[in-house]
């Protein structure tokens, strides 16, 4: 008998803690590759892995029987409806401003309102001296309330583009005279583009109002990116700041965020055109290091929490340099109102060359719903190179970026081979390890080392061989020879002894189990990530990533199920003595109503047919149940086509709706 | 904060201002609202392994979800939202049985009451009595585990990973790990026992 197939892992055997660990998905994705290998060579640590899984599916199994009739019952859905509208409207009437009722009494006819509106005047003006500038408001809450109404604005339109002109100002030490660039810029957020155009009036200009116009316009030419916006980008991105939206409170959150203990105010001011604001005002305790920010103010208009300047002190070689970035203008449009040579033709050489080129989401610019869309195409591109089965891959919101993906891979081939796939998505940092680098060297349970038994030599009989299942698959291939024949090199059939045809059968059938398992925890994992909380919050082209990632899943599980029928069914159909499976014997409910819980379906019974698949090679010793145990593994065989099937279909036609439209429906019931 | 400009010009101001909170308390709303209608079902389950009751679990749910509204409200930043959601879960339940006349675990009554239901007369005698004895034999394993490895193994089955786990109940992961490894061996001997 050949054991040819034992990984040469020199002895090796999991810890019961790294067995728990790999049933569990927890395990980094070298020991899980590890552990595959491991369990398709020795059937005993299969045993222990079976085991393991099969009181984990009897948990289960209990606790969802215990639990069937347990749901959430409709009226305390209402209930708790009711109860939030209570709290909401409890909190829209607080917030329901003392100014507005003021405001309405005042409007009120009558002498007496006179007298009483110049008595309230007073006491107010009193005590908005005795309160100035102390607003009871937080610079996270300004910045918070900015990010959302930016999001808003953004999502307003199907492919909304942001258009910004800028006056940026710089002031140098020792210097009396500032320097003063236009910069205009345009961001389609939708196809991830971006442009640019720098015009300068002079070197050297004191005319700072935002509605002046420049005394002499000038487009910078190709190639050319003034200085002044060049030192400005740099400073941006070494503090963590969006260098395409200076004036964006999402990079000065970035910023804000990657200081230790910033000192902070909050200042009220009047804009020039009388409407009100508030100064975030934020500074840096000693040692400066040379271009990091040391003082910041940003200026967020109160009527719509939109950012209107940005004064900055930074650090430099040569002393402390200022820079004041107001805008002129601030517009989102929809992107066919705009000419296409925008994005074709101007000026996209004169981005500077550390972002040339470079299709950036701005930070600003993405709302929740985009950030997971873009999640949702790297999730498409791993896809790509299988990347997504199991291997120890995480996304992490990092200030710098919208999104970085970082891992451990077994190779510098395989790194290489992720990095290319990703390499079509700019906006995404990429950060992999190899294994070694990662030094995770698994440490052997002595226990287990010392209590079970080595790895079989080539001619060993496997472990297992005294399994109900072997012995069958002895006598059948002693039956019908050459089954499993392999073809020479010169296309001369072999015929395989009746003990190497069971083994590959064995390892065949374990090994599209677990693919089928991989197939499973990928679907999985896009459900888990994917659909909670708050339900499906995706752009319609996230949803269109999400829904082919999970039919790919689907359909690949299917196929590999389709396969593993091809082979269990000719061999170990004489086991059910002619009576064929009927539909009783694969009866379970395929009704569910949505495609996330019939995926976690699916991947439930994927689970369980590997665990019999397990139990059929390594646990039945005794021959009466294995007919029954094969009879299960067919049925359940059949379910999971079945069940993907549904799961395609509902997954092809499912919308996404928005979560008011879910409550709105929910309501109606 | 002072007045400026007329009376009709701070009115405005003002309604602006009420307007624009008020939009975001409607938002806050509806999101808190799709949050509940995806979770509640998996916290309920969870609740009601803990306290054992209905009512009280459909109670702490729906406080729950409410205290994350509260929470929201004030501006606070939630990183993950399902282990935060679980971690008030299962405190407000610890606070509950804290309380007197708590009544018995769910496991034992959901037990019987599922050994009860599965005497249907109908189907195979025998493989309904081999169906019964595994559920008795995993009921009766349920109730040997310690609070706190059922509630890590209740929390696993809702989907929580190993660190998600250690958040809501305040452990250590190792300690996460050590409570489903006993969990599961526990339920996997008295399995095998027979």
């Amino acid at each position: 008998m050949s054991h040819k197939q034992i990984p040469p892992d020199g002895g090796w055997h999991p810890s019961d803690r790294e067995l728990l660990l790999y049933v569990n998905g927890e395990l980094r994705a070298k020991q899980s590759r590890k552990f595959q290998t491991h369990l398709r060579g020795c059937w005993a640590c299969a045993l222990r892995h079976d085991r393991m899984a099969g009181a984990i599916t009897a948990f289960m199994r209990g606790r969802e029987s215990a639990l069937i009739e347990c749901d959430f019952p409709e009226p305390a859905d209402c209930k708790f409806e009711v109860k939030l509208s209570q709290l909401a409207d409890k909190t829209r009437k607080a917030q329901r401003s003392s100014w507005v009722r003021l405001a309405e009494w005042l409007r009120a006819p009558g002498f007496a309102k006179l007298a009483a509106t110049a008595a309230v005047v007073a006491i107010i003006t009193f005590i908005g001296f005795r309160l100035s500038s102390v607003p009871s408001v937080s610079a996270r809450e300004i910045l918070n309330r900015a990010e959302l109404a930016e999001s808003s604005r953004l999502q307003a339109h199907v492919s909304p583009v942001l258009h910004e002109r800028l006056r940026v100002t710089r002031r140098l030490p020792g210097r009396q005279a500032a320097e003063s660039v236009a910069w205009e810029s345009w961001h389609d957020a939708h196809n991830k583009r971006f442009s640019q155009k720098i015009d300068t009036s002079s070197a050297e200009d004191r005319q700072l109002s935002p509605e002046s116009p420049p005394r002499k316009k000038e487009t910078r030419k190709t190639g050319e990116v003034h200085s002044v916006v060049d030192e400005l980008t740099t400073i941006l991105e070494s503090n963590h700041m969006d260098p395409r939206r200076p004036l964006s409170a999402s990079g000065f959150s970035a910023w804000h965020s990657s200081l230790r203990e910033p000192a902070e105010g909050i200042d009220e001011a009047r804009l020039s055109d009388g409407r009100r604001a508030l100064n975030i005002l934020t500074s840096v305790a000693e040692p400066f290091s040379t271009d990091s920010i040391v003082k910041a103010a940003l200026l967020v208009r109160e009527q719509d929490w939109h950012p209107v300047e940005l004064h900055l002190q930074v650090s430099l070689p040569d002393g402390l340099h200022d820079y004041e970035v107001s805008e002129t203008q601030f517009e989102v449009v929809a992107l066919h109102t705009l000419s296409p040579s925008i994005f074709e033709t101007l000026l996209q050489p004169a981005v500077p060359p550390t972002l040339a080129a470079t299709p950036v989401i701005p930070d600003a610019m993405i709302a929740e719903s985009r950030i997971v869309s873009l999640e949702l195409a790297v999730q498409q591109h791993l896809h790509s190179v299988k990347a997504c089965l199991g291997e120890e891959i995480d996304f992490v919101r990092t200030p710098a970026g919208p999104l970085e993906v970082r891992g451990i891979v077994e190779n510098s081939e395989r790194r290489d081979e992720i990095l290319r796939a990703l390499a079509v998505l700019p906006e995404v940092k990429a950060r992999f390890q190899t294994s070694a680098e990662a030094d995770t060297a698994v440490t052997p349970s002595a226990s287990y080392q010392n209590s079970l038994p080595e790895p079989g030599l080539p001619g060993d009989q496997p472990a297992g061989a005294d399994s109900a299942l072997y012995k069958y698959l002895l006598r059948h291939f002693v039956q019908k020879p050459g089954l499993l024949a392999e073809q020479k090199n010169q296309g001369e059939p072999i015929m395989l002894s009746a003990g190497l045809q069971a083994l590959k059968f064995s390892n065949k059938m374990v090994s599209l189990s677990q693919a089928a398992y991989a197939e499973a925890w990928a679907l999985r994992r896009l459900v888990e990530r994917y659909t909670q909380p708050g339900g499906l919050n995706l752009t319609p082209d996230g949803w269109a990533i999400l829904q082919t990632l999970i039919r790919d899943h689907v359909e690949q599980l299917s196929k590999i199920i389709q396969q593993c029928e091809g082979l269990a069914v000719p061999v170990l159909s004489p086991l059910l003595e002619g009576r064929q499976l009927s539909s009783h014997d694969a009866n379970r409910e395929t009704d569910w109503q949505t495609w996330p819980s019939g995926s976690m379906r699916l991947f439930e019974t994927t689970i369980e047919a590997d665990r019999l698949i397990n139990s059929l090679i390594e646990e039945s010793r005794s021959e009466e149940r294995l007919p029954e145990t094969v009879r299960s593994l067919l049925s359940t065989l059949v379910q999971i086509q079945r069940e993907a099937r549904t799961v395609a279909t509902q997954v092809s036609q499912a919308k996404v709706e928005p979560i008011p439209a879910r409550i709105a429906g929910k309501n109606s019931k | 904060m002072r007045i400026g400009g007329s009376q009709a010009a701070a009115t405005a101001t003002a309604k602006n201002d009420a307007a624009a909170s008020i939009r975001q308390t409607s938002e806050l709303e509806q999101k808190v609202g799709g949050i509940f209608l995806s979770l509640r079902l998996a916290v309920y389950r969870y609740l009601l392994g803990v306290v054992g009751r209905r009512e009280e679990a459909e109670e702490i749910t729906q406080e729950v979800f409410l205290s994350l509204y509260t929470t929201l409200q004030k501006g606070t930043n939630i990183a993950n939202c399902r282990a935060w959601i679980f971690r008030v879960a299962h405190n407000m339940a610890i606070n509950f049985q804290k309380r007197p006349a708590v009544v018995e675990s769910v496991q034992e009554s959901e037990w019987q009451r599922l050994c009860e239901s599965r005497k249907d007369p109908s189907g195979d005698g025998e493989q309904r009595l081999l169906a019964d004895e595994r559920h008795q034999r995993v009921g009766k394993a349920m109730e040997r585990l310690s609070p706190q490895e059922r509630h890590c193994l209740n929390l696993r089955a809702e989907g929580l990973c190993f660190r998600e786990i250690a958040d809501v109940l305040g452990i250590r992961i190792s300690t996460v790990e050590t409570f489903i490894d006993r969990g599961i061996k526990k339920i996997a001997r008295e399995l095998n026992e027979s």
